[in-house]
């Protein structure tokens, strides 16, 4: 009769269990990551009873999470995919918007130059008509400034953004390692306790940092061991090897990623790091922030090397040859951090029909005097082992102009990007050269043009429709034109593309949650369940004792 | 299959809030009037859009410039309008110089009535525009186009030109030495001073005489010429003026099919996502208030 007492003791343990387990469940019904936990009962092994056997009633054996590394490993992909892309549909915004004409005035700053120069052409000696040419180019130049500026400006909120998802990374790399140790001390010192929450709390470190970049968890020894981008070991146990940020080693106005493997040397991941948020920037800094800056650099230094030169083939009202109208920056060129030699490069512009919207890097391959220079956007290799003055083809001639350089020096050349130096114009009325010089280039003693003659206005007007730009392909519009549907395209896409991985990443998740979340419908259910086996049990305890009391009372 | 409640919450909310940045988008384009708001939204139209208003600023830059060199073209008009009433004038005396009966001072008022005729050719040979430049005189709109003591021409050979339509450069076209035949004005003055002389031989003004009909003869041609020439230019610019028009038409219709919107489509998708929306709410509020927590009392 004692043992109706301990099963029904066991079975209000085990209804217990379950009421506990259920409210712990719908305390959390909200709460990210959270794993529903279920109750494993088991019979109580069977004592001899006379010739049978009889159960002692039931065991709690644990209490476990459902939870399914497939699709948690299945979601995470998702998430990646969809930050990745939803980062760099964001950041295309600034330049989508700059680029829409009514916001930057580009193209319509270019018509205003040229229409100005019209009407210069119809009064080629009037002072009004010089003054608007003058103020048409310096908003000419303002408004391309002025849109470098806001990329340069993306450029930093870029860094910014670096900055932020790098220290993520790396909070997220302590938590897992010191989640690891703790999930590993709680089973050893409890012996199996329950470690849902600490599992459910690593799971979602790790959720939470596939959103910045892409990862692969492997689970030794109850440990996980994070790899991140192409292989990039970031926890490993209860170590970590975090990640940095530091100045590009060819452009000091970008942080790249560096990384310090067990034991070996930091090496710069920034184009390993693929993936995620933090893939996500890099990609969009390479691939679309770099070219647009490079696209319209190129745009304004046709114009301006162009009417340059016409100006110079002119004469001035007082019979001098003209000079320039706008005073170009110099173009980047950047020696590597990691060079040897002291030298640096000079880029002079020779052509801005045959300049790419691409950068180059020049690297010097002997003692003596031999280059390599590389088209970066195609990686083709424009010239080998050549001398330094032997480069002419792209549009560009190169000159050391301090130092020495040694062999194996690098330079990030951006011929048709000036960073923040900017364009302006230091011409004045006087200047402008409308007439035609003839053909004695200068006559000597120097003679004034006749005032009426608006030769040399024509001949800047012919270069708004010529084809000047990229080989004679394009005009300059033409080129502006390019880039807006470039840019359109790619953000169209992109948009596209990460609503489309945006829903993926949804129905991951939701399969997962499915699989992993609380119903409370089901507890619900569960709740009046294990009430009742709640009662039932109390009701067999009191049957009990008054079984026994019974007994008690014979023996009255 | 198993969902669970947060499903049930997010699905709804992330149907809900699409339906919202839809209705916020067509509403924009409702206020907007405007189709293409940013490149991402019509890459192909956004560029094509960029070429049509170059155009039309082109197109209208050149009205500009054939409106400018029309008002050249009106004043040079007036200018030879008057060379050729004052040249009838003195066809007139002219005709009166060839009557063999002409008493010596009768040749001498003849020559002072000639003499104002010549000062007010050279006068209007040298009109100028509003600017104060020579018109007749090519690049060298700062000299006098006839010398008034002279008679010599002070300006060039050249023509200003400037751009009138995206194919056509037009200038003026007529200068003051190409408006007379050669040395026509110096023969006027040359031969007043014969007729005016009373010791002028009888031969001296016979010669004086043909020589001045030879030089008026040749310069009504070439007087008439240059009108031909003006009313060619100004024909000309008149159809530009009309093909010019028509372009600017095209060209705006193009940037309306780019950029407007179609009303009817925009109001009749703003009713039915506002509809969709409705809808969503309704079936969210009412799914969420289904629970067992309900009966458990």
């Amino acid at each position: 009769m004692a043992d109706i007492l301990s099963i029904a003791q066991s079975g209000l343990h085990a209804a217990q269990a379950g009421i506990n387990t259920t409210g712990q469940n719908i305390a959390n019904v909200s709460t990210p990551g959270y794993s529903r936990q279920v109750v494993e009962q088991q019979p109580s092994p069977s004592v001899q009873y006379g010739l049978t056997s009889i159960g002692q009633g039931t065991n709690v054996t644990g209490i476990h999470r459902i939870y399914s590394e497939f699709l948690a490993a299945q979601a995470n992909t998702a998430r990646t995919t969809s930050s990745n892309l939803a980062t760099q549909s964001a950041e295309m915004q600034p330049i989508n918007n700059l680029l829409t004409d009514s916001s930057s005035g580009l193209s319509t700053a270019v018509l205003d130059f040229f229409n100005k120069l019209q009407n210069l052409s119809s009064k080629p000696s009037d002072t009004s008509s010089r003054q608007t040419v003058i103020s048409a180019s310096q908003n000419l130049v303002a408004r391309f400034n002025d849109a470098q500026k806001q990329l340069t400006n993306v450029n930093s909120g870029l860094n910014i953004q670096i900055k932020d998802s790098v220290t993520k990374i790396n909070e997220a790399a302590s938590q897992i390692a010191s989640l690891n140790q703790q999930i590993a001390v709680s089973q050893t010192s409890r012996g199996g306790s329950n470690v849902n929450g600490l599992l459910d709390q690593r799971d979602q470190v790790v959720a939470n940092l596939s959103k910045q970049i892409k990862l692969t968890v492997n689970e030794q020894d109850g440990n996980y061991n994070v790899m991140i981008g192409n292989g990039v070991p970031l926890v490993l146990a209860f170590n970590t090897y975090k990640l940095e940020t530091v100045a590009s080693k060819t452009d000091p106005t970008r942080l790249n990623v560096t990384h310090t493997p067990n034991g070996g040397a930091e090496v710069d991941v920034s184009d390993v790091l693929l993936g995620g948020s933090l893939g996500g920037i890099f990609d969009f800094r390479k691939n679309i922030l770099n070219p647009t800056q490079n696209t319209i650099g190129q745009i304004i230094l046709a114009i301006t090397s162009d009417i340059n030169a016409v100006n110079k083939t002119g004469l001035k009202a007082n019979g001098m040859l003209g000079g320039n109208i706008f005073t170009q920056p110099a173009s980047l060129a950047t020696p590597y951090t990691t060079n040897s030699g002291t030298g640096g490069i000079s880029i002079t512009i020779t052509d801005t029909n045959l300049l790419t919207n691409s950068d180059y890097i020049l690297e010097k391959t002997g003692a003596g005097d031999s280059y390599n220079l590389t088209r970066v956007s195609d990686g083709v290799n424009v010239y080998s082992n050549s001398a330094l003055a032997s480069i002419t083809n792209a549009g560009f001639s190169l000159s050391i102009n301090a130092g020495a350089v040694s062999s194996g020096d690098q330079f990030l050349l951006r011929p048709t990007y000036s960073g923040a130096s900017s364009y302006s114009v230091t011409a004045t009325i006087n200047d402008i050269a409308t007439a035609a010089a003839g053909t004695s280039m200068q006559p000597n003693p120097v003679v004034a043009p006749a005032p009426g003659d608006n030769s040399n206005v024509l001949a800047m007007l012919a270069k708004q429709t010529s084809l000047v730009m990229n080989g004679g392909l394009s005009s300059y519009q033409d080129t502006l034109g390019g880039l807006i549907s470039t840019v359109g395209n790619k953000s169209a896409e992109l948009k596209a593309t990460s609503a489309y991985a945006d829903q993926w990443q949804q129905s991951s998740s939701v399969a997962m949650e499915n699989y992993s979340g609380i119903n409370l419908e089901e507890e619900a259910a569960n709740l009046l369940r294990y009430q009742q086996a709640y009662q039932a049990s109390g009701t067999v305890l009191q049957m009990a004792r008054q079984m026994f009391d019974s007994v008690l009372n014979i023996m009255r | 299959m198993r969902i669970s409640t947060n499903t049930i919450y997010q699905l709804s909310t992330s149907q809900m809030s699409a339906l919202q940045e839809k209705i916020s988008q067509t509403s924009q384009q409702a206020s907007t009037g405007k189709k293409v708001m940013t490149p991402q939204d019509d890459p192909v139209g956004s560029a094509k859009l960029l070429e049509a208003k170059q155009a039309i600023t082109m197109n209208d830059q050149y009205s500009v410039n054939r409106n400018a060199l029309k008002y050249t073209i009106g004043i040079a008009n007036v200018a030879l309008n008057g060379i050729q009433d004052t040249m009838q004038s003195m066809n007139e005396q002219i005709v009166n110089l060839g009557n063999g009966t002409l008493s010596s001072s009768n040749r001498q008022s003849i020559a002072l009535t000639l003499q104002s005729h010549l000062d007010h050719l050279v006068s209007l040979s040298n009109t100028k525009d509003a600017a104060g430049h020579y018109i007749f005189s090519g690049y060298k709109s700062d000299t006098a186009s006839i010398n008034a003591s002279t008679y010599a021409y002070g300006g060039d050979a050249n023509n200003a030109l400037i751009q009138v339509d995206s194919s056509t450069q037009l200038g003026l076209g007529v200068n003051a030495n190409s408006m007379f035949s050669s040395g026509f004005l110096a023969q006027v003055k040359t031969s007043i001073n014969t007729l005016s002389n009373a010791a002028s031989t009888d031969a001296q003004i016979a010669t004086a005489i043909s020589d001045l009909s030879t030089a008026f003869n040749a310069s009504q041609i070439t007087v008439n010429a240059a009108q031909v020439t003006l009313g060619t230019s100004e024909n000309r610019l008149t159809s530009m003026d009309s093909i010019g028009s028509e372009r600017a038409l095209a060209y705006k219709d193009a940037v309306s099919s780019l950029e407007d919107v179609d009303y009817n489509k925009v109001l009749s998708d703003l009713a039915r996502q506002q509809l969709q929306l409705q809808v969503a709410q309704k079936t969210f509020t009412q799914i969420s208030n289904l629970s067992i927590f309900n009966y458990i009392k």
